[in-house]
């Protein structure tokens, strides 16, 4: 099958330094990273912290200004945008971060926080902006009669599922999990999964996920890339990565993962 | 609105307070209105009189009736005042939410300016400005402005640092608001609770500060009502016997500050409900 | 049949308060053998901790036990008074927490606090409580003791924090330890180091421990039997290698499937 891949994003030799207030120190969070990701697929970064997983992520979005490199989404450069035309922008470019209640302003009821990206970017009228809340709300299984409610009403996976709602109403075509299900139960973790692999189907997103959970990277990515200190030390297929690593590194965070099954050992 | 809602918004503090307020609202106008006493004309003939039913608080040495006089010293009191501490926390917060969200060298100077501005007692800085400046009223509205700048700057200022950690702020701007927006729509709402609450505290000041500076002569002068100075015209005469004329100006003027410290102690408490 | 270290029967925990009374545990009985490691395991809100906290008797102010005993190497910890309980804490029980740099005294070098634990309890010099130090730093797999023992804990990794837990909670050399999530919030190679630690030391002391976490694949690969808890009730209990392998209530089946999120591409 010779079918032509578009690259949504692309990144290349990007690198982003944190230098303290004094300037004395510095952290070189990412060095030299590159990555692709084609459309509608998921791509996995994985590593601990301090991998500079996030930093990425944030450069991508143009959250944190990266100091050299290449970030290319949809097409655009990022490095390029002016703040207004990147405002603009992302309608197309989401994220959903880790806190799921942090994220939500607490003092915005839930209709009016998944409503927000259609105030700043669409131009509809109220009731379409109320009926097109209420649609990604049933979409992603929110009972409408929480549409009033504020934040710490709902519980973490429902809050969870407002932030997706709210990343997806403009209908993006990339967006970014940043861990999101690690500060959930794992049952709800389950439920979220789905969701966001349900609504990949059927929108056709591209996403990255962000996570240290090799499961959760093994459930819906289709390529892997490894992240350490700030570089990438492997990338691929993630049927390849999982089964047959090549990195020392890589071995030793696949040794980490913890089967569920006793009769799948992996110890010492 | 249900009524059933609206019930949640009472309480104790809340109601109690407020309804002090109106009541020395409405009688800052229908007091003076209803009684036959000039508040400014002197009455020599009734001058001294205690307690009565003809004055139910007695009169000055210039025969002025007291009881309508501190019904209507209220309306200078606490319209310099409010005018005062609204344009003073409106300032404050301002320069609060600008000096937390912006870091830099001129975060730094501005609040190293509002630590020299607090470092000065605040009774003693609003007489010596009014002094210095004159007694008219704008000059006092604007050192009761300049006195209250610093608690705002700093209670908004601590909200702002703050918040400005939380996820949503990094998400506001994720979703393509401009830092504009997100200062007055996310920032701005969510760092306004202390100073809401300070609203009722500085009040409370503001009218002690104002009865302060008239009991030190400086202010509001005489024969213009005001609580403080007629406290001040009375202290000669608390030993020799007519007890009223300072008495209940003292008493209505605690009962002023009380009613403004018990309504801040109500809006905190309808935060903290909210908050839930 | 070996002896039981920890027996828990029929214990109840509840809030007595003045607006409200609730039960967090009800009726949970739950045993550690010699020499081995139980987990106990649930979501968030099951009661596992407050089953920890109970064992020790550390309960927050407000919530007590109604009913049940602990019976630890015979004598009901339930009956005993504060101040005998005390003496066991620390000394025949040894405890590791979550959160390791908070789990540690901000104030105090490593090598001081150790040294409190040890004149608190033990008979034994200052010279000898010196060398006991570096020695069981050592033991925790601390390359260089010394060094780590002048340090104060916001100095450490999170890693060599939880070594420095562990420590703390061995060097009366108690017989039981009782584990409450020791590796939340760890980077993953980290947390295999530490279970590892854990099970060495467990083997080589004889150790019994209470393990308790979220997460089945530690219980899975180091635990020989298993209790799962939910909203304060026993669900189900038994030997790691039946439990987990052929679940026989449907909680416990969920909670595998939850777990196995590798698995979720199949299924959808």
């Amino acid at each position: 099958m010779n079918e032509k891949k578009e690259i949504v994003v692309k990144v290349d030799r990007l690198v982003k330094t944190f230098s303290s207030r004094s300037g004395r120190e510095e952290v070189k969070a990412v060095r030299n990273v590159s990555l692709e990701v084609e459309k509608g697929r998921t791509l996995g970064l994985v590593g601990e912290s301090g991998s500079g997983k996030s930093t990425v992520a944030r450069c991508i979005t143009g959250l944190l200004k990266s100091d050299s490199g290449l970030i290319e989404v949809l097409g655009k450069d990022i490095l390029k945008e002016s703040g207004k035309s990147m405002r603009s922008f992302r309608q197309d470019l989401q994220i959903v971060f880790q806190e799921p209640l942090e994220s939500l302003d607490p003092r915005y009821r839930i209709g009016r926080s998944i409503a927000e990206p259609l105030l700043l970017h669409a131009n509809l009228d109220k009731k379409a902006i109320r009926n097109r809340v209420l649609l990604l709300m049933d979409q992603v299984a929110l009972s409408e009669d929480l549409f009033d409610r504020f934040p710490h009403e709902l519980s973490g996976g429902q809050q969870q599922r407002v932030n997706i709602a709210r990343a997806l109403v403009t209908n993006p075509k990339v967006v970014i999990l940043d861990e999101p299900t690690a500060s959930l139960d794992v049952s709800v973790q389950l439920e979220i999964l789905e969701l966001l692999i349900k609504l990949q189907k059927e929108f056709d997103l591209t996403y990255i996920l962000i996570s240290h959970n090799l499961g959760t990277i093994r459930a819906i990515c289709d390529t892997v890339s490894v992240m350490y200190l700030g570089e990438i030390i492997e990338s691929g297929d993630t049927d390849e990565i999982f089964d047959s690593p090549k990195n020392s590194y890589t071995k030793s965070l696949l040794g980490a993962y913890l089967p569920v099954d006793p009769r799948e050992k992996v110890r010492i | 609105m249900s009524w059933h809602k609206l019930r949640g918004y009472f309480n104790t503090p809340l109601v109690i307070s407020s309804t002090l307020i109106f009541l020395f609202v409405v009688g800052s106008f229908l007091v003076p209105l209803f009684s036959q006493w000039d508040p400014e004309l002197a009455n020599p003939r009734e001058a001294f009189s205690s307690p009565s039913w003809r004055h139910p608080f007695g009169t000055d040495r210039s025969g002025m009736d007291i009881f309508v006089r501190v019904f209507h010293a209220p309306r200078i009191d606490l319209s310099l005042v409010s005018l005062g501490v609204l344009i003073g926390g409106f300032l404050g917060i301002l320069i609060g939410v600008i000096t937390g969200f912006s870091r830099g060298i001129v975060s730094e100077i501005v609040m190293r300016l509002v630590d020299i501005v607090q470092a000065f007692p605040l009774l003693i800085l609003a007489i010596t400005l009014v002094g210095l400046a004159g007694n008219d009223y704008s000059n006092i509205v604007v050192v009761l402005a300049f006195v209250n700048v610093p608690v705002f700057v700093r209670l908004t200022r601590s909200q702002v640092l703050t918040l400005r950690e939380l996820r949503f702020v990094e998400a506001s701007l994720a979703l393509g608001n401009s830092k504009f927006r997100l200062i007055m729509r996310h920032i701005l709402p969510n760092s306004l609770g202390p100073a809401v609450v300070q609203f009722g505290i500085s009040m409370g000041y503001g009218v002690l500060t104002l009865a302060g500076m008239a009991f030190l002569g400086v202010g509001i002068q005489a024969p213009t009502p005001e609580w403080g100075s007629m406290i001040l015209t009375g202290t000669s005469y608390i030993t020799t016997g007519e007890w009223w004329i300072s008495v209940f100006p003292g008493v209505i003027l605690a009962i002023a500050i009380f009613s403004f410290n018990l309504l801040s102690e109500g809006i905190e408490l309808l935060r903290e409900k909210n908050s839930r | 049949m070996s002896e039981k270290t920890l027996l828990i029967e029929d214990l109840d925990v509840g809030i007595v308060s003045k607006s409200k009374s609730d039960i967090l545990l009800n009726k949970v009985c739950c045993s550690v053998a010699e020499g081995e490691m139980h987990g106990l395991v649930g979501e968030t809100g099951s009661g596992k901790s407050m089953t920890a906290r109970s064992v020790v008797g550390l309960l927050p102010n407000g919530i007590s036990t109604f009913g049940g005993s602990v019976l630890f190497r015979g004598n009901d910890l339930l009956m005993m008074s504060e101040k005998e309980r005390s003496k066991i804490r620390g000394r025949d029980i040894g405890m590791i927490f979550q959160n390791p740099r908070t789990a540690l005294y901000p104030l105090a070098t490593v090598k001081t606090q150790i040294m409190n634990i040890l004149t608190t309890h033990l008979e034994i010099s200052s010279d000898e409580s010196e060398e006991r130090v570096l020695s069981i730093l050592s033991e925790v797999g601390i390359d260089d003791p010394e060094r780590v023992s002048k340090a104060f804990p916001h100095e450490l990794s999170g890693g060599m924090a939880q070594r420095v837990v562990i420590a703390c909670a061995i060097v009366c050399e108690p017989k039981f330890v009782i584990a409450d999530e020791p590796t939340t919030g760890l980077d993953l190679t980290i947390q295999k180091q530490i279970l590892d630690l854990i099970s060495e030391l467990q083997q080589s002391l004889g150790l019994s421990i209470l393990m308790i976490t979220h997460d089945l694949g530690i219980v899975a690969q180091y635990c020989k039997s298993v209790t799962v808890l939910r909203s304060g009730r026993v669900v189900e209990q038994g030997l790691v290698d039946s439990v987990l392998v052929s679940p026989t209530e449907p909680y416990t089946k969920q909670l595998i499937d939850s777990s196995r999120l590798d698995r979720l591409i199949e299924r959808i």
